[in-house]
């Protein structure tokens, strides 16, 4: 009993120890003066259709549409991640060197990166501030777009042989706009209702989500998850689109015919935490890394 | 008396008559009194209205070309090189006339160009194709007339003299005519073939200079572009390969359409280099090979061949509804640089000759 005492306090020790050192970095780290713009986005519920593929009795069907809570406040960057800031992670060794990332471009977004190049910025980022930042979940970045959010759904009816609902999606995505290239000066697309700036421009923005395929019920309702696949990772600006995760240009990856996303960018979610969750996840991030 | 010798005379001069009646004029005098028609052309991938299977005797079908120097822009990234079209339009318009007409060409170089061009019909005889007689500077027009002897699609393409040949064909001076047979196509075995809808897809090779960043350059002028442009010509590997002139000028909003039950003719040439034609989900049901209608045409093909310097032509009949992807089936060159086509065909889908037994799902 008392050896098992003696070693669970040794543990806990060794951990505390661990955890102390990082939160002593992660304080040191926090720069206030950087403090990232970000819109504050309040509890609520909205309408959210769900996203991957779905079909009803073996034939595909548009994904359901439900009444959606948001449970917690949380903050979303105001701009995408800019190319000094990606810059600045690339110096600190957080992230991956890019090809066409301007280390002096304060106002343009960085484009070209991958969900692996997204999420080690976040990593990154919330090791520098302290705090919980990350990739957005499908539903909270389509909750936050608001207005700019564009449903995938087909017109289409169901069970009308392959050919119908295959034209309507051919058709969706042959009248989208071709957007420039180029990545554009912040605020070019303007903000959304909720003052969140260059939703679905010309860059679309890495979710933390996977590609699912799942059945629905008689009723409709979501029943089993028949895939996930990880390795495909939803970007969302002005459609959905599925792309495999290690792919950075996506006008030559990822969508097949349709306009394919004009670029991959980055912009992050942050969670309020308590100091315990904070611990964890600081300590959690610093054994990842050693 | 009437006797051997006037029978044979008689059968000769009846014979004869016959002849007359049906073969072509022997000299370029009686050629010139057949009868006359102009033909407005239109801008690729459709096709002036003609006849397939014609009544009509031998005619001179007038046709007038007006080059364009101009600058374009070949894709979404505004990559832009100094083209040579003409009328403007890359590829250069498919003109259809049948075996025996005499095709008269206007070839009008506007006085705003800044170069001599011509004209190589392949489909004709002599003369270079036509290139020996129609050299005009800017501000010149020139008026030339050939028989099409020959059913087939054939290319035709500007050959000024030495490096600009190829320099003025990759810049985009090129297109196609197609000789009909009089009574129509065939199998090759009697039974005619008629075409609901005919396309033509000019596939078309560019070569533009890069930065030592990579960033494709631009330049004044067509003349200021030569040198470095010759550069990457010499590298035998092009930027771009693309179809009607620019990548996705023929794919989304920009689609061929068709139906469940429509048969289509599709002219592809390419003036310059090789590729093979697929029509993804569909098959070339009659093909005739390296373009030539006096040849029976090949049948049931997967994927046809157009060597450059040639057009070809495939016949479909649509089965099933949906996407069809229609391309050159180096993929590389099909989808990193450009060539590929969409149809988009209505109908309705045929269980039989596709159906899914399980939708994707979780392994057993």
């Amino acid at each position: 009993m008392s050896a098992f005492r003696g070693a669970f306090a040794a543990v806990a020790a060794a951990c505390l120890g661990l955890l102390g050192a990082a939160a002593l970095r992660a304080a040191f780290e926090t720069s206030p003066g950087d403090r990232v713009a970000v819109v504050t986005i309040e509890p609520g519920a909205f309408a959210y259709r769900l996203a991957g593929d779905f079909q009803r009795n073996g034939l595909a069907t548009n994904a359901p549409s439900s009444e959606t809570r948001i449970a917690e406040p949380f903050a979303i960057m105001t701009r995408q991640v800019s190319q000094r800031d990606y810059a600045r992670c690339v110096v600190d060794g957080g992230c991956a060197k890019l090809k066409g990332v301007d280390a002096t471009a304060a106002n343009l977004p960085v484009v070209g990166v991958n969900w692996g190049d997204a999420t080690a910025y976040a990593a990154w980022l919330s090791r520098r501030t302290g705090e919980d930042w990350r990739l957005p979940s499908d539903v909270e970045w389509a909750y936050a777009a608001g207005g700019r959010f564009h449903d995938d759904a087909i017109a289409a009816s169901d069970g009308d042989g392959y050919a119908k609902r295959w034209l309507a999606k051919f058709d969706q995505e042959a009248a989208r706009e071709t957007q420039p290239k180029a990545p554009q000066p912040f605020d070019r697309f303007g903000a959304n209702e909720r003052g969140v700036v260059d939703l679905s421009g010309n860059v679309w923005e890495w979710t933390d989500a996977c590609y699912e395929r799942r059945s629905l019920d008689a009723s409709g309702a979501p029943s089993e998850m028949l895939t996930r696949n990880c390795r495909v990772r939803i970007a969302e600006g002005g459609h959905r689109a599925y792309i495999s995760d290690f792919i950075r240009d996506s006008r030559t990856g990822g969508c097949s015919v349709g306009a394919p996303p004009t670029n991959l960018g980055i912009r992050l979610v942050r969670h309020r935490e308590t100091p315990l969750r904070r611990a964890w996840r600081v300590f959690v991030d610093f054994v990842a890394r050693l | 008396m009437f006797n051997r010798r006037d029978l044979f005379l008689a059968a000769g001069a009846a014979a004869g008559a016959a002849t007359v009646l049906t073969a072509a004029p022997a000299s370029a005098a009686e050629a010139a009194d057949l009868p006359r028609r102009s033909v407005d052309l239109v801008a690729p991938p459709f096709i002036h209205p003609h006849e397939q299977a014609t009544s009509r005797g031998p005619e001179i079908v007038e046709f007038k070309l007006t080059v364009m120097e101009k600058e374009i822009v070949l894709d979404d990234d505004g990559t832009k090189i100094h083209a040579f079209a003409y009328n403007g339009w890359i590829p250069g318009p498919m003109m259809v006339v049948h075996e025996g007409d005499y095709v008269e060409l206007t070839l009008v170089n506007p006085a705003t160009n800044s170069f001599d061009h011509n004209i190589d019909f392949h489909a004709s005889t002599g003369g270079l194709g036509g290139g020996e007689l129609t050299h005009v500077n800017p501000g010149e027009q020139v008026v030339l007339r050939f028989k099409a002897t020959r059913p087939g699609v054939f290319i035709y393409h500007c050959a000024p003299e030495g490096p600009m040949i190829p320099w003025h064909v990759v810049s985009g001076m090129n297109g196609a005519i197609m000789v009909l047979p009089r009574q129509g196509l065939t199998d090759g075995a009697g039974k005619p073939l008629r075409y609901d809808k005919a396309f033509y897809i000019g596939e078309q090779d560019f070569y533009v200079p890069r930065d030592a960043n990579g960033a494709y350059k631009t330049y004044a002028s067509a003349a200021d572009s030569f040198v470095d442009t010759m550069a990457v010509m010499r590298t035998l590997t092009p930027t771009h390969v693309v179809f009607n002139g620019r990548v996705d000028a023929l794919t989304g909003k920009n689609a061929l359409q068709a139906k469940v039950g429509e048969t289509v003719l599709i002219l592809h040439s390419q003036a310059n280099r090789d590729t093979r034609p697929h029509l993804i989900g569909g098959h070339g049901d009659y093909v005739w090979l390296l373009g030539k209608f006096n040849n029976p045409p090949m049948t049931g093909l997967e994927t046809w061949f157009v060597p450059g310097g040639s057009a070809t032509a495939a016949l479909y009949t649509f089965r099933q509804p949906g996407v069809y992807a229609y391309l050159n089936h180096n993929l590389i060159e099909a989808v990193l640089l450009g060539a590929t086509a969409h149809f988009r065909v209505g109908g309705d889908w045929n269980d039989d000759l596709m159906t899914l037994v399980r939708r994707p799902g979780p392994i057993d």
